[in-house]
């Protein structure tokens, strides 16, 4: 694995796998709030039971131990971490959503599975106050509410395209949609998201 | 894991969905319909939907328990509630079921302890619980059936239809009976800790009937051990801000707030606290004032806004502190006699401004404690006690009219208001009102010279300061306590404003007279012994400063205890002198017992504590960088942070003390990346510098000194990061203001044109800085105040640079000389320096293709044992 410095994803995949806290939290804070718009979007409703932020929390503590092995896409870190966590993501959501279509409710929304955990009860005791955690909710609102202020044809190419990292042609079928339409909406939805939040992941992808 | 796989999860998530929303919506299609949906995934969605369509469909039961099931009442996240029959004692029941997921042991705790908390209350406007059971999966609670509809809904009615607002009478009784109810389930230690107008029902005779005690907690505190910890339960809108915090729990005052919040959003159509975001709306919670009542509902009455206002005080001790008190408040405006609510006093909506602009909170507090002591000074000789009053009379309508009132809490909403606005306009009124000298015009000019300093204003500060000292001095003598003070002061903003000769000399003339008159044990001549402390420090003398302030401390601690101001300053001041001298490990248990000190007398969000903080993260850096104290790198980092949270909040990010934490805490990351090779810390560091540099800016205007500190501190950490070219504005910028500011020849000057012109041929190349090498040697030639060694690292530079320029004859011709000054610094061997320049002299012999020359400095490049 090569750091670009260019990439602060990169930097922070680094630091985070030789151990260094402050990346790794950084890590969490800069994706967690694409993961909590991805969640929502996918759960398409709210299931009680199934929380998005308990899913976004496992994501990470699933997907933390093997950041090592992660390899840069076509579009670079950011885009290859993106595609990581979101399969993740969405495979827990699947099987919780199996879990409360069989109506097993005992099962549901307890949590308790394999490698839920270790990564993630490291993080250090936070030190700041309910200023920085308001702080934080206020930037994972923004990204929800720019995704929330696209038109729903464009949130959905952004979300598969963009935070799943779906290959065009894949979207394209999904929606009924030719290729085409999909890159015009996906540029379309980047562009608008680059505006709205300068600075995020958005800029890095392509 | 393939593309391919990724699709599929895709295509499993999308159809999994489809199927419960089918199923919410009872809906039932089949297989092949599905597979329609996402063509060339057939496969995948019959093996996903195989086993779900095969299970029996889940459908509406027709009963539960003995209970007929009639219709859906209504629906919420944790339940759902129909109209059911009691075919036994023929009546009909709201029936609340769970759904079959929820009904886990911990809800049916929980739905019994609401059963167990309502029976416990006896009164016709909380609605009676008849039975908590289980049917198979099903957990239910049935109670008593109110035909009517929610406060909420009834709200949203009117909202939509736009009719006109409520009249006051009628809403006045309904809320009144309202708190009675809430006060009789109070007093049976039951409290509700989820009331909102959704949870009001509204009955046929438009009488208010509570429901929904199903996050009751009783009154001790038990009973909320079933709420995962830390979780904030009830809707936001209604949450008081004790609860937003995590201080109070179970406390029947948060209920009385949510009532609040539901009079004033049944008085006026809007909710006090409304944002678009939940942080937003946290924020109006925790820190804003919810907007006049009598703004949005005119015929609202006074006392009627002092009512809710009392419901919506945030702090709890001016909050009612039951339901009864509201209650009865209610009654009382019904009947049109006087309540017990007052509206806030000028010195509350004073207070209440300043919360909302925390920028100015220190200065106005100064401002306005400065005034009530000096009012209560002047009242003490009962001589004066007629003209006092008088005296106090007017500053008091003075203080109303032209000082507090300069800038409005209304005017001040929805625009940003500083205090430095609130400032300029109240001078502007303190000159015109008091221009004939007196005592209160002395009092008043130097409050307003602390207000400013606490601002960091240090020109104007030192302005008031002076008209202080003159005023003070021509009405009240040179030696009497209040003149000494402001002489005192004057001093000490002069020494930090680096007109330290000035300063000196006014602080020894004014500690001579205090010793003289007030003795040497008073808190005002203790005060001044600090600042002398302090300008030991400033100008180097740390060995006198440590003999100083052992004596300043055991002073203090003899004259006004262990914990006093006074002490706990003389014992920041000899840690910090005592750390100049390198002797860290006893400076640091000091520090700790003033944190300690000042977070235990002020709270942990004090600006003291701020100041506190830094001094201890600063001892934890040194301790760790200098000393090679490990453990000390991990136990600074959290108390940079906290310190970097603390001045953001508590000056709104644009003081001295936040400049100051941006700095240090980038000085510490700049370390940690060198120390641990970690490229990322460094960029934090430069992120932090440049909020710095920006704070800097806003402060002190784009030419200060310490505007070009800090862009010379960008400059350096800029070029370390790898990236030279982006290091060269900000280095050029220092170097100018420098330039400027100090002279040519000032050290500061020096270096930084020593450090642009070695960035710029790091950035460009050796043949871009000519004009600016030759500039450097002149300065370097005619400056005559910097020590031999700074002088001969510079000459090293130069060498240095010299040599990438490709000059190697000239270093093998000019090098000797600087190496011999070396020698005469660092007798042997010429020190690291020396042997630097023997180096850089063998390479240029090297290139020249000198061979003996090169053989004769090579040697010299190792230290001499």
């Amino acid at each position: 694995m090569t750091a670009s410095p260019a990439d602060p994803t990169s930097l922070c995949i680094a630091g985070a796998c030789a151990g260094d806290n402050s990346s790794r939290d950084r890590l969490v804070e800069r994706f967690t709030p694409v993961l909590l718009a991805q969640a929502r979007y996918r759960l398409s409703r709210p299931i009680r039971g199934i929380e998005p932020e308990d899913l976004v929390q496992e994501c990470w503590a699933s997907a933390l131990p093997k950041l090592r092995g992660l390899e840069p896409r076509e579009g670079g870190w950011t885009a290859s971490l993106l595609k990581f966590l979101s399969v993740i993501l969405l495979r827990r959501l699947n099987d919780q959503l199996r879990r409360h279509a069989r109506r097993r409710g005992s099962e549901v929304g307890r949590g308790g599975t394999d490698d839920v955990g270790d990564p993630m009860l490291a993080v250090p005791a936070e030190v700041t106050g309910i200023v920085s955690r308001l702080a934080r909710r206020q930037r994972e609102c923004e990204v929800q509410q720019a995704i929330e202020a696209l038109a729903e044809d464009d949130r959905r190419v952004l979300l598969l395209r963009g935070i799943e990292q779906l290959p065009n042609k894949e979207v394209a079928r999904l929606l009924g949609v030719d290729d085409a339409t999909v890159t015009r909406r996906y540029q379309k939805a980047l562009e608008r998201m680059r505006e709205a939040l300068p600075g995020s992941i958005f800029a890095e992808l392509s | 894991m393939t593309d391919d796989d990724d699709l599929e999860t895709s295509v499993r998530n999308l159809v999994l969905t489809a199927f419960l929303d089918d199923q919410a919506a009872g809906v039932v299609r089949t297989l092949g319909e599905y597979q329609a949906m996402h063509p060339g995934h057939e496969a995948c969605i019959a093996d996903e939907l195989g086993s779900l369509l095969a299970a029996p469909t889940p459908r509406l039961v027709e009963h539960i328990g003995r209970y007929e099931i009639r219709r859906e009442l209504g629906r919420g996240g944790q339940a759902t509630v129909y109209l059911a029959h009691d075919p036994r004692l023929q009546r009909d029941v709201a029936l609340k079921v769970l759904p079959r997921g929820l009904a886990t042991p911990t809800e049916e705790l929980r739905l019994q302890r609401e059963a167990t908390s309502v029976a416990r209350i006896d009164d016709s406007g909380v609605c009676p619980v008849y039975e908590v059971g289980r049917d198979g999966e099903h957990l239910f609670l049935a109670m008593k059936y109110v035909a009517g509809e929610t406060l909420a809904a009834q709200l949203a009615r009117e909202r939509a239809h736009g009719a006109p607002p409520r009249p006051i009478g009628s809403t006045l009784a309904f809320f009144a009976a309202l708190a009675g109810s809430l006060h009789r389930a109070h007093e049976t230690g039951v409290v509700h800790r989820d009331l909102k107008p959704a949870n009001v029902m509204v009955d046929e005779r438009g009488q208010p009937v509570l429901l929904d005690f199903g996050l009751a907690g009783t009154k001790d505190g038990t009973g909320t051990g079933l709420t995962r910890t830390g979780d904030v339960f009830g809707t936001p809108h209604y949450l008081p801000p004790e609860r937003l915090r995590g201080e109070v729990q179970g406390d029947v005052q948060g209920d009385v707030w949510a009532i609040g919040v539901a009079l004033f959003e049944t008085l006026t159509g809007r909710r006090p606290f409304d944002a678009p975001t939940l942080e937003l709306l946290y924020r109006q919670i925790l820190a804003d004032e919810p907007p006049s009542l009598r703004s949005l509902r005119p015929d609202a009455s006074r006392d009627l806004a002092a009512v809710v206002g009392t419901c919506l005080c945030k702090d709890l001790r001016r909050r009612y502190r039951t339901a009864l008190d509201l209650a009865q408040d209610l009654r009382a405006l019904q009947r049109g006699e006087p309540v017990r609510a007052r509206a806030p006093s000028v010195a509350q909506r004073f207070w209440q401004w300043h919360r909302r602009h925390a920028v100015g909170a220190t200065a106005g507090w100064l401002l306005l404690a400065g005034l009530v002591s000096t009012i209560s000074v002047q009242q003490r000789a009962l001589a004066e006690v007629r003209a006092a009053q008088a005296e106090t009379d007017g500053l008091n309508e003075f203080l109303v009219r032209k000082m507090l009132l300069a800038v409005t809490p209304e005017e001040a909403r929805g625009r940003k208001v500083t205090a430095e606005e609130v400032f300029d306009r109240a001078m502007q009124n303190v000159r015109e009102a008091f221009a004939e000298p007196s005592r209160t015009a002395g009092t008043l000019q130097h409050v307003l010279g602390l207000a400013n300093e606490a601002l960091g204003r240090r020109r104007v500060a030192r302005e008031c300061m002076e008209q202080a000292l003159v005023i003070r001095t021509a009405v009240l003598g040179p030696e009497a306590r209040e003149t000494l003070q402001s002489q005192a002061k004057l001093a000490a903003i002069e020494i930090q404003d680096d007109q330290i000769e000035a300063g000196r000399q006014r602080l020894a003339a004014t500690l001579a007279l205090q010793r003289a008159v007030l003795g040497p044990h008073d808190a005002d001549t203790l005060g001044t012994i600090n600042d002398e402390i302090l300008l030991a420090i400033t100008v180097g003398k740390y060995e006198e400063a440590v003999r100083l302030g052992r004596a300043a401390v055991d002073q203090a601690r003899a004259a006004f205890g262990p914990r006093s101001k006074h002490t706990l300053t003389a014992m920041g001041l000899l840690a910090r002198a005592l750390g100049q001298i390198g002797r860290r490990t006893e400076a640091e248990p000091l520090l700790r017992e003033v944190l300690a000190a000042r977070i235990e007398e002020r709270g942990a969000d004090a600006p003291a504590v701020a100041k506190a903080y830094n001094e201890v993260a600063v001892l934890l850096h040194d301790l760790a960088l200098r000393d090679g104290i490990e453990a000390k790198w991990a136990e600074a980092e959290p108390l940079y942070e906290l310190l970097l949270e603390r001045t953001r909040v508590l000056h709104g990010g644009k003081s001295f003390d936040h400049a100051v934490a941006l700095n240090n805490f980038a000085s510490f990351l700049q370390d940690r990346a060198a120390r641990e090779r970690k490229p990322e810390l460094l960029q934090r560091a430069i992120a932090l510098l440049r909020e710095s540099l920006a704070v800097r800016e806003a402060l002190d205007g784009p030419t200060s000194t310490r505007v070009a500190t800090a862009a010379c501190n960008l400059g350096t950490a800029l070029c370390g990061a790898g990236t030279p070219a982006d290091a060269l504005p900000f280095l050029e910028r220092g170097f100018r203001i420098r330039d400027i500011t100090f002279g040519r020849l000032h050290p500061e000057t020096v270096k930084a044109l020593f450090n642009l012109t070695l960035v710029t041929r790091y950035a460009h190349g050796p043949a871009t800085v000519p004009e600016l090498a030759a500039d450097l040697e002149t300065r370097l030639a005619e400056c005559t105040d910097i020590d031999a060694r700074t002088r001969l690292a510079y000459g090293d530079g130069l060498l240095s640079m010299h040599f990438r320029g490709g000059e190697f004859q000239r270093i093998v011709q000019q090098g000797p000389a600087l190496y011999a000054q070396c020698l005469e610094q660092w007798p042997g061997d010429g020190g690291p320096t020396g042997r630097n320049v023997a180096k850089v002299i063998a390479d240029a012999a090297a290139k020249v293709g000198d061979a003996a020359t090169e053989a004769q400095w090579r040697v010299r490049t190792q230290p001499r044992r």
